[in-house]
């Protein structure tokens, strides 16, 4: 891929940058230092796994769309979106509250401060959705 | 405005769910947003929907809806020939 080539000419900190950037680094989860475009990879896998890992520990707030998020969704969307109870809204955010979005069977997560208005509940239960992911 | 953001993300899941390569936009994202910082957003509407970075696409579907979902326009275009029929290398007819 181009953009790797690319990468690996970047200094080290444009590529931490990068990894920051992207995927929206969690300030919980985001923590690797990236020297290399493979470290990037390996940063956002790093990353991924680590919002499922919060996600399957129920450390963080994970539901499912509610019925007017749905409703937006399907008005902006139509049909063309998969089973919207595979989407999921995680009390997660990104650098500087960013939101992002991570696939899985499909992890849509958005910044907590812009949709998922409670914060995480640690006893708070994984929604069903969750099991599937 | 309320749910754009919202709207912006579920660009993403829509990416995903019509790539052939779930991570694309993931690595798409990273790509523009160390080339081009805070402008790995921005577009300038009339290039055909694959000739954007994953970021931009997510950015016109939120535009549309900002712009209260017009059936008009070079936005619209976009959300008709590729948006809803999930086509993102289908041909976009201004």
């Amino acid at each position: 891929m181009s953009w790797l080539s690319h990468a690996t000419q970047e200094t080290g900190k444009e590529i931490d940058k990068a990894a920051n950037a992207v995927a929206g680094a969690v300030s919980d989860a985001g923590h690797a230092v990236v020297t290399t475009a493979e470290d990037a990879y390996k940063a956002v896998r790093k990353l991924y796994e680590g919002v499922i890992e919060m996600i399957m520990d129920a450390t963080v707030g994970v539901r499912t769309l509610r019925m007017h998020e749905r409703n937006l969704a399907w008005n902006v969307y139509k049909n063309s979106l998969p089973p919207l109870d595979n989407v999921l809204i995680v009390s997660l955010s990104g650098v500087d509250g960013r939101a992002f979005t991570l696939p899985t069977s499909l992890l849509g997560a958005v910044g907590q401060r812009l949709v998922w208005s409670q914060p995480a509940d640690p006893a708070r239960p994984i929604q069903p959705g969750c099991q599937r992911n | 405005m309320p749910g754009e953001v919202f709207i912006h993300e579920l660009g993403h899941v829509w990416q995903g769910y019509h790539s052939a390569f779930t991570w694309w936009y993931v690595f798409n994202s990273i790509y523009y947003q160390v080339a081009c910082g805070s402008s790995a957003y921005d577009f300038t509407a009339g290039k055909q929907w694959s000739q954007y970075g994953a970021e931009q696409q997510a950015s016109i579907i939120q535009q549309w809806f900002i712009d209260g979902e017009p059936n008009s326009g070079q936005l619209y275009s976009y959300m008709k020939c590729n948006v809803w029929p999930g086509k993102p290398f289908a041909a976009t007819y201004f």
